[in-house]
């Protein structure tokens, strides 16, 4: 606020005026509540009565002191770290463990649970097993801050195997190093799923081994669904280039159906059984020799 | 559009570090006749195709090789995770581990970064075959050079493999090419490119 003030000039000797001259300036008009208001700008202290600027507010706190954080409870100003829920004091937390009131860091327990939430029955006969029991379970991992709950799904399939055409036709020279493009390749000789994914190739046909290295029978351990999942892939490709192909259609379409159960979700985003949290982007990693 | 299944197409379990094989193993990460190189190949070939078959095969071809690109990746990643001080000191992988320490990175085994100068992609089919089919023997090939170097059980089951997946590729890119040169005029073999019809 300004108010309107009249003052004398200073006038230089010699001039020779009759009267000084005279001049309007405008004074700022500080009142007494005002130097309160200001102090508080910036920052208000309950109980404070200087313009020390306050930096923050702690609970009960009555000075000006700066205060960088807050812990619930705490009267003091001294910088807390963290919260623990539940915790008074300023004691840095490291972690916070559900229904946990301390500070300690918790190594971890499975919240909340003595035991792992049982999957959901996959005893689904659509998907051709015909055992009859529950054939899924879990297992609560300790040691960690997450529970974490895995699934297994183990089927013997009710149908076996299709039989390939019984057609005796002796695989292409696998001992030359050059390779031959079969003209006449046809689904004459075919491997079982697991065989195929050992060979790298469905096609007894079309199997090369280099000279001196043949595919072993034992390699690292196969994924739920890997074998027949690269059985249908190989035929895919095929049916690309013969499209009207179509025991190789039917085939194609018994492989997808094995590889990929029960559903789409369970193939590509969502592993089926743990319904209560988001559980896709958990360990182990397909390059950490992780299998779904 | 692209789908992730989180799993690898071949199972990779390596049990024993090995940078040395590591730094030879990487020329198929991102190497001239690698993975990277053959997927982005065939899934860029695949726009300029007039034969729908041939799009279609493109596609899967190159999305398997994404595929193959992340096993080799999973190879290096195991190859040297866990390795002592006395293998990486035993040597064969200084000048990668400096820059690059345990981190998987698109280089040939020579150290050259990836580039896309490694591709063809000429917009004719005739000739983008033909570069499959070359690409496809190139990786056959070096994929039996690393078996000759590799001696670990573990590591040349998924070189096998690998290799074994290149020969079928060059299987129906043969056939693709045959599919062309059916719906050709056999006496103007080249005289024009069938994607600018």
């Amino acid at each position: 606020m300004q108010q309107k003030e009249t003052i004398t000039c200073a006038i230089t000797p010699g001039v020779g005026c009759a009267m000084p001259p005279t001049a309007t300036v405008f004074r700022p008009v500080v009142k007494a509540e005002m130097v309160q208001q200001i102090a508080c700008s910036k920052g208000s202290q309950t109980g404070s009565t200087t313009n020390t600027p306050c930096m923050g507010t702690c609970p009960g706190c009555t000075t000006s002191t700066p205060c960088t954080s807050t812990c619930p409870g705490s009267t003091t100003n001294t910088p807390c770290m963290g919260t623990c829920p539940g915790s008074t004091t300023s004691t840095p937390c490291m972690g916070t463990c559900p229904g946990n009131t301390t500070s300690t860091p918790c190594t971890g327990t499975c919240p909340g649970l003595t035991a792992c939430t049982p999957c959901a029955d996959q005893n689904n006969n659509a998907n051709g097993c015909n055992n009859g029991a529950a054939d899924s379970t879990c297992s609560c991992t300790e040691g960690t801050t997450t529970c974490v709950t895995t699934c297994t799904t183990t089927c013997t399939p009710a149908e076996p195997a299709p039989d390939p055409v019984p057609d005796p036709l002796p695989p292409a020279t696998g001992n030359s190093p050059a390779m031959v493009y079969e003209a006449a390749h046809t689904l004459a000789k075919l491997y079982n799923a697991e065989e195929a994914i050992r060979k790298g190739t469905l096609f007894a046909q079309l199997y090369m081994p280099m000279m001196g290295e043949s595919a072993d029978a034992c390699g690292a351990p196969l994924c739920q669904g890997q074998a027949e999942a690269f059985a249908a892939w190989e035929l895919r490709l095929y049916l690309n280039t013969h499209p009207c192909d179509k025991q190789a259609l039917q085939l194609f379409k018994q492989y997808a159906r094995k590889a990929y159960q029960p559903n789409y979700a369970a193939a590509y985003a969502f592993e089926e059984g743990c319904d209560d949290r988001w559980n896709w982007t958990d360990a182990p990693w397909p390059w950490e020799q992780g299998c779904q | 559009m692209f789908v992730y299944e989180k799993k690898l197409q071949y199972p990779v379990r390596i049990t024993r570090p090995d940078p040395r094989m590591a730094a030879a193993i990487i020329s198929q990460y991102g190497g001239p006749d690698g993975e990277l190189a053959a997927s982005l190949r065939y899934l860029s070939q695949r726009f300029s195709m007039p034969d729908k078959e041939i799009k279609g095969l493109l596609t899967d071809i190159g999305v398997e090789e994404l595929g193959h690109l992340e096993i080799v990746g999973a190879m290096v990643y195991q190859l040297t995770k866990g390795m002592c001080e006395s293998d990486l000191k035993a040597g064969g992988f200084d000048a990668y581990f400096t820059d690059h320490a345990l981190g998987v990175y698109p280089q040939s085994a020579a150290g050259t970064p990836f580039t896309a100068a490694y591709i063809g992609v000429k917009g004719d089919p005739i000739t983008d075959l033909h570069e499959d089919l070359a690409a496809e023997q190139k990786a056959r090939t070096t994929y039996e050079n690393l078996l000759h170097l590799a001696d670990d059980p573990d590591v040349k089951d998924v070189l096998r493999y690998l290799r074994q997946r290149e020969i079928v590729h060059y299987q129906r890119f043969a056939e693709a090419l045959g599919m062309v040169r059916e719906k050709l005029d056999e006496r103007n073999f080249y005289a024009f490119n069938p994607a600018l019809k």
